[in-house]
This record gives structure tokens, sequence and C-alpha cells, in this order.
């Protein structure tokens, strides 16, 4: 079955320090993955070389099929949603909800406007991510967790094939952190392929297909119905044994 | 002071005001919303070194002044941004430009001109900048209604934008391009020594009430007009200098939108 999106042996270097060091690791179409690792671990210069904003030292990156490179990167971005880590706070300017999540359409930037239909998708996004009725909020007036939402809803916007989010749970309270794993879940159900950098194990575990333990090397894939490994809690977290909060199995409701 | 609209030269001076006016309140909002002061004060200094060459080869000043700033402007959308904001380079471009536009300006036959061209000539257009104005107020509507949602939303999340596959270098070399080429508005209106508040004050003056990119440019629009107006009605009332006035003017705007604007409420908890 060819992967959705794939990184193939890939080394990457950033300012002369190895960043990622021979990571290979495929999410297909259905798939919910989840990178876990510590701060520095490479997660978000994992992210970012499948988007093609970093291009790896060593190593092939895959998506939809096709090798990824500066000449094709845009193209193939657009088949993507991506959430950049958090920014710190909404911009400051002039701007309601429902037009920033409008933002992920390709068509915002027609000078007339979306279409009927594109705007139903952003009614649809917002729902999904349960701000609707912020829609005509101005974003400077959000508190951080629905900035974060409305962040999400507009990565996922264009009903991406591929879904690629950089913490997408920082700064949502428990209850939205929930809502949104099965969001995730459900929309891999549909055919997305969906690879999340995310730091509450637990929490992420009960959802995903597979867990990749990463800090500069992929340490362990732990699919669905399997356990991290010891070693790999080890070469993450330099613990020797798995933090209090670790599922008992990946996919597995606690 | 409202007997000024009687006056037949400074109702000529307020119709092809109004035009430049229009285009820099356009130009402010982008300046605005990108952070361009930076862009606005080197693009009109540059047009001092155009305008300087004009008078030396006797070639047209409006189009030559703002081939000099387009030029600067693409340059500067192509440079890392961290080298060219440094101080040094600041320095560099500001007074490099000006320094060119005397140098070439003491080659000239005739420097007749050159004090409007510093503070601004509402009042002595001829017939021909006039023209240019209008076409170059044309010019920067047009821009801002084909591309004004596709900057708008880089500006807003440049990351975002590029992770999402949009020609971000092409936006950015086009906005400085546009930027360039009417930034010449406000060196008519009010002079280069005074561009930047035609090309930064009316969008921060009406951010406070504004809820998206149109409202933003509305009251950008009002505001800068309301800003000709009152800078007209005090150089015909208290004679002074009309760019100086309008500068004032428009800076009187901003500080009164900036006292009388509401405390911002805290985000939602």
């Amino acid at each position: 079955m060819t992967s959705t999106a794939e990184l193939v042996h890939v080394s990457v270097r950033r300012q002369g320090r190895l960043v990622l060091e021979d990571v290979s690791l495929a999410v297909h179409a259905g798939e919910f993955v989840a990178v876990v690792g510590p701060n520095g671990a490479g997660k978000s210069t994992l992210l970012a070389t499948l988007v093609g904003l970093v291009f790896p030292s060593e190593g092939e990156v895959r998506l939809f099929g096709t090798p990824l490179g500066p000449h094709n990167a845009r193209a193939l971005r657009k088949r993507i949603g991506f959430l950049p880590q958090a920014s710190p706070r909404p911009p400051a300017l002039p701007v309601r909800v429902a037009e920033f999540v409008a933002m992920g359409l390709a068509g915002y930037a027609r000078p007339w406007g979306l279409s009927r239909q594109e705007r139903a998708q952003v009614q649809e996004a917002l729902e999904a991510l349960g701000i609707a009725a912020l829609a005509q909020m101005d974003l400077r007036r959000l508190s951080g967790g629905q900035y974060q939402r409305a962040r999400i809803a507009r990565a996922l916007v264009r009903k991406p094939q591929l879904l690629l989010l950089d913490e997408p749970a920082a700064a949502l309270d428990a209850p939205a952190r929930d809502r949104l794993f099965r969001l995730l879940r459900a929309l891999a159900n549909e055919g997305a392929a969906v690879l999340t950098v995310e730091h509450d194990v637990a929490a992420v575990s009960r959802h995903a297909d597979g867990i990749a333990c990463l800090n500069r090397r992929l340490h362990q894939h732990a699919r669905k119905g399997e356990r991290i490994s010891k070693r790999a809690w080890q070469a993450m977290y330099g613990e020797a044994r798995p933090l209090a909060h670790e599922p008992s199995c990946i996919g597995e409701e606690a | 002071m409202s007997g000024w609209w009687h006056d037949p030269i400074l109702q000529d001076a307020f119709l092809a005001g109004a035009a430049a006016a229009v285009g820099c309140a356009l130009l402010s909002v982008m300046s605005y919303a990108h952070r361009l002061a930076f862009l606005s004060v080197s693009a009109s200094h540059a047009s001092f070194a155009g305008a300087g060459l004009a008078a030396w080869l006797q070639w047209p000043l409006l189009p030559t002044a703002a081939a000099s700033s387009v030029v600067l402007a693409v340059a500067l959308a192509w440079w890392p941004a961290e080298r060219v904001r440094d101080e040094a380079a600041t320095g560099a471009l500001f007074a490099g430009g000006m320094a060119l536009g005397a140098v070439f300006l003491a080659h000239a036959h005739t420097q007749t001109g050159f004090v409007a061209l510093l503070f601004g000539d509402l009042l002595a257009l001829s017939p021909a900048e006039r023209a240019w104005l209008f076409a170059g107020t044309a010019f920067v509507a047009a821009g801002f209604v084909l591309l004004g949602r596709a900057w708008w939303r880089l500006a807003v999340d440049p990351e975002a934008a590029e992770a999402t596959g949009e020609p971000v270098r092409a936006l950015r070399v086009l906005l400085h391009l546009w930027f360039g080429a009417g930034v010449v508005l406000a060196v008519k209106a009010v002079g280069i020594v005074l561009a930047t508040a035609m090309l930064t004050l009316p969008a921060a003056t009406a951010v406070r009430i504004s809820r998206g990119l149109w409202s933003l440019a509305l009251g950008a629009c009002l505001s800068a007009l309301f800003g000709l107006a009152l800078g007209l009605a005090l150089a015909w009332g208290w004679n002074w200098p009309v760019g100086p006035a309008i500068a004032l003017a428009l800076v009187a705007l901003w500080l009164a939108s900036v006292l009388g604007a509401p405390k911002r409420t805290s985000p939602a908890a």
C-alpha cells in the first residue's frame, strides 16, 4: 500500500547540528499516528521536513507517493493541512474567527470572496472544533485555548488528505483535548492520514493507531495493541521505568 | 477655517490630494499589517535619488522617482529581513538615497521644485502631475482589490501561508513593488520627509474600530480624507505649509484614536 507520507532514512542537519538521524516513518490513509518525545527531540523538524519547509541532508521524503523536493513542495503542500507550533498570541489585526478559518482555503485570496460551498466548509470546521458561536468574534479577543481551536479549524477546513499538526492540544483544557483527539480519530476513519506531535502520551494513545517515539532517532513505532518499550522510554526521557501516565497499550481506553 | 473650500486653488488641491489620500490609505493598510513603516521611509527617501536623477538627465520627475523607490522596495523584498533591518542598513538606505539625490541634483540644470519634493506641493501641481496622481491611485486601488486578501492572509500568519502552499515569496515581492510604486503619492501630497505619516497613520487610526480588511481599508480612507481636509483648513486658516499641516492633522487624528479608544477588553477566559 502506498503511504500518504513517508520518511525514508532521513537525516536533517540544522545549523551544523544533527536534529534527525536516519528516521524512517510512514503514515497511510486512514491512520492516526502521534509523534512523542522530549523537548528538542526533533519533532517539529520532522513535521517541517514533511511539509518541505526543511529538506533532508540524507534520505528521502515521499508525499502521496511522490518524492518531495524544492521543485514540487509548494504544489504538494496544497494537499496538506498543517498546523505549525503554537503562535504565542493572535496577530494584532482585526480579523474575525470565521475569516481566520477561511484563510485555510485556497479560494480565500479571490477578490470576490468565498463560494457557498467554501462558506459551508468554514462553518463545518468551526462546528467540528466547537467554536461556531465565536464565528463573528474578533480574533484578538479569544483566549489561548479558543485561538488554538481556531488554528486547528483553519488546518482542517480544506479537508486535506494529510493532516500534520504540531502540538495541537497545547493550551486546550482536558475536555477540549479529548474532543480534539476524537475528531482526529474520526478524520482518520474517513480516510485522512493524520500525524500529530503530542506531549500527553497517555491521552493521545487512546485514540491513535501508532506512537512514534522520537529523540533525534526513531526509537520505536508502537502500533495498535503494542506497548511503548522501556528502552524507548529511556531513550526519550532518560527514565528507567515508564512514566506514571503511560497507557497500557496503544489504542486502548484507560 | 471652513472657508477654504471656496478657494479654487485649495479645491483643486483637495481633489488631487483626495486621490493621493485614498491611495496612501490603502497602502497604509498593508504597511500596518506587514509592519512596513521601515519600507515606507526607505522607499520615500529612495525616491529623492530618482528625482535627482530625473532633474540631472531631464527625465520626467514622478515616474523616475517612482521607479527608484520600486527598485529599492523590490530589492528589500529579496534581501533577508534580518540583514536589512539592522541600524547600519537603515542609516545607509536613508542617508544613501538622500545623498545620491543631492549629488544628482548638484549636476542638474535646474533645482526648481525640490523643496516641494521634500515637504509636498499639493498647491502647485501641473496637469501632468495631477494625471500621474490619479493614475497612481488607480494602480494602488487595483492592486489592493486583486491581491489585498492574499496579502492580508500573509500578514495574519506568514508561516501557515507558506506551509499551505501560498507563493509567499512572489506575494512579498509584489507587495513591495506595489508599495514602492505607490510611495510617490505620499511624496507629492506631504513630501519625502513626511511621507511616512500618509503611509502608516490612516490605518493605524482606523484599526481600533475595524472588523476586517475591508472595514479597515474604508476607515483608513476616511481617516486620510479627513486628515487632508483638516490639513488644508489649517493651511488656509493659519497660513501653515500644506504638507506639514496635513501630516500634523493625521498625527492628531491618530492620537485622538489612541486616547479615545475604549480600553481593550481582556481575552475571554
